[in-house]
């Protein structure tokens, strides 16, 4: 029987060494629901990130971001509180995101690009910038099609009781730990973008580009997850390299022990270095801007950070990481081996 | 006690790669009327320009790497060097024109791996005096089969007349940019300055942009090669 979930959710957005550079403003967005004031969650929980896209002709793209990590929380939301839906059952739900959730997104953020332009169109400044900087064909483009103003990506993860799932347009990446301890990339790049493209909202019939991972939770939730727009993964001399950001977290949360309060501690001292660590990524990497999100389930975390404390010391009298843990350990030598959890 | 300081998560942080290659006709024509040492003194030349626009991106690390068609095909700089180690060799002209071997030798250089796909989009820059006297079209198409191939900035440039124009503007694969023709030394360095340092500019644009095709189309628009117009001949003209 699953107990009852808490979930703990750090974040940092960095705006990008070169962005500073070149006075450009911070192009990446975040946010999360429900928002509480220690960051404990319990589900459901919808976290969103979009990137965007920078290029001279895409000038209000950090608004397209903010639009599109807002419009990702409330279209999902309101399939949360409004409407109701029955989140047993799975076929509904996978059916729901995979065909309609992407149109919704797509369909209501142009919307809000729409009145965004209403309210503000564009300035003789801002087109007279394009103009300099990509000629008049850039100007015609946008004419026709406004939204490429506004262009930014979108990652989201959506989860419940009985499910994960991540959406994603554009570049950026998902990562999890697997029960294994292993790093995985939820969503494989698009293997036709390279260098700077990406997809995008902006893209003509958007909804086609989403990919989708519907991932069902039988008994446990994966221990860590990763978000981050493409800025973290540029930084990194490889995808090895990158890949290993995720374990070395987890290592970290773990660094305090496997019970919960640890556990936080562990959170917490991620929390505090984050917003250095990835200034300092973005000077001597990519040079863009960076948003990482790390979200982990207590209870999943404990398994699994006990199950691997066993396994690397082998005997679980040899546990050593508190005091407090080594009490426990004693409390455990005196109950059946069958309470004892050993991989 | 100090608390021990933990590192930063994750293994070697890096800049991203941007690797340019210099593909350099040296066939036995090249030989006539000073062209291979015009050419020579024009990469040469070239490369403190090039030093310096990478110096503007501190995010960028340039390799560069130089392919020779002449007689045979040879690297005469074969590992992707940094441009603050690069030592160009100078070219010595002999033989035919295996243009399309040398893109052949292009494309393989551009596959994943060796080559990254955080990468930058790699530079091509084709300077020729003549026309392939091997299958151009097939090195060409393998170039083009490549990911990295078809999404490379191609530039390239002629010296003199006899230089085949219509093959450098297939190896461009844009109507829109058309290859310089250079007739002079003078030319022929200002146009070798020209193309590379642009090529690094455009290719090393950190802003992502959008694809509204999702195929693989060359992303980059060069607003500065777009304008120049052959320049009229001139008493100095050699070539």
């Amino acid at each position: 029987m699953k107990k009852n979930t808490k979930w703990r959710i750090i974040s940092s957005s960095v705006r990008g060494e070169s962005h500073i550079l070149k006075g450009i403003e911070k192009q990446d967005y975040i946010l999360w629901w429900p928002k509480t004031e220690d960051n404990l969650l319990d589900l459901p929980i919808i976290l969103a990130i979009s990137d965007g896209h920078g290029d001279p002709q895409c000038f209000r793209s950090k608004l397209g971001a903010e639009f599109a990590v807002n419009t990702a929380i409330d279209t999902i939301k309101k399939y949360f509180i409004k409407d109701k839906i029955d989140y047993s059952n799975l076929k509904i739900i996978k059916y729901l995101f995979e065909e309609k959730v992407p149109i919704e997104i797509v369909e209501e953020w142009k919307n809000r690009v729409n009145k965004n332009i209403e309210n503000e169109p564009f300035s003789d400044e801002e087109l007279t910038n394009l103009l300099n900087k990509k000629g008049q064909k850039a100007i015609d483009l946008i004419r026709k099609d406004p939204f490429i103003v506004y262009g930014a990506t979108l990652l989201s993860v959506v989860i419940d009781k009985n499910f994960i799932i991540f959406l994603q347009i554009g570049d950026g990446d998902i990562l999890v730990v697997t029960p294994e301890g292993k790093p995985k990339k939820v969503i494989q790049n698009d293997e036709n973008l390279f260098g700077n493209e990406t997809y995008s909202l902006c893209t003509s019939k958007a909804w086609l580009k989403f990919k989708i991972s519907f991932q069902i939770i039988e008994n446990k939730f994966p221990p860590l997850i990763q978000i981050s727009t493409d800025g973290y993964s540029n930084s990194f001399k490889d995808e090895e390299s990158f890949l290993k950001t995720v374990i070395d977290y987890l290592e970290i949360i773990g660094s305090e022990g496997y019970e919960e309060e640890q556990i936080l501690k562990g959170f917490n001292k991620i929390n505090e270095k984050l917003e250095q660590w990835l200034n300092e990524i973005s000077k001597e990497g990519s040079g863009d801007d960076i948003t990482v999100a790390i979200i982990g389930e207590i209870n999943s975390l404990e398994e699994y950070l006990k199950n691997k404390f066993s396994s690397y010391f082998g005997m679980k009298n040899e546990i050593k990481i508190t005091d407090k843990q080594e009490k426990q350990n004693k409390n455990y030598e005196n109950q059946d081996d069958e309470d004892i959890i050993i991989e | 006690m100090s608390e021990k300081e933990t590192a930063i998560p994750g293994g070697p942080i890096s800049k991203r790669p941007l690797h340019f290659f210099f593909i350099l006709d040296a066939s036995g024509s090249m030989a006539e009327n000073g062209k291979i040492e015009a050419l020579n003194n024009a990469v040469r030349e070239s490369i403190p320009q090039m030093k310096k626009v990478v110096d503007e991106n501190p995010f960028v690390e340039l390799f560069i790497r130089v392919l020779k068609f002449g007689g045979n095909v040879n690297w005469t700089v074969s590992q992707a060097t940094l441009i603050d180690d690069f030592k160009y060799i100078d070219l010595e002209a002999e033989g035919d024109t295996p243009m399309g071997k040398a893109l052949s030798l292009i494309a393989e250089q551009l596959k994943i791996p060796p080559m990254a796909s955080r990468a930058l989009p790699p530079v091509l820059i084709l300077i020729s005096d003549g026309q392939p006297t091997d299958d151009f079209k097939k090195g060409l198409e393998e170039l083009m089969s490549v990911p990295w191939g078809k999404k490379s900035v191609r530039l390239a440039i002629a010296i003199g007349d006899d230089a085949d124009i219509k093959v450098l503007q297939e190896f461009i694969g844009n109507p829109e940019i058309k290859p310089l023709k250079a007739h002079n030394p003078e030319q022929l360095t200002k146009y070798v300055k020209l193309v590379s340092t642009s090529a690094i500019k455009v290719s090393s644009s950190p802003a992502s942009q959008p694809n509204e095709s999702g195929e693989i189309k060359g992303n980059v628009e060069i607003p500065q090669l777009q304008s120049i117009k052959d320049e009229p001949s001139s008493a100095e003209d050699v070539w």
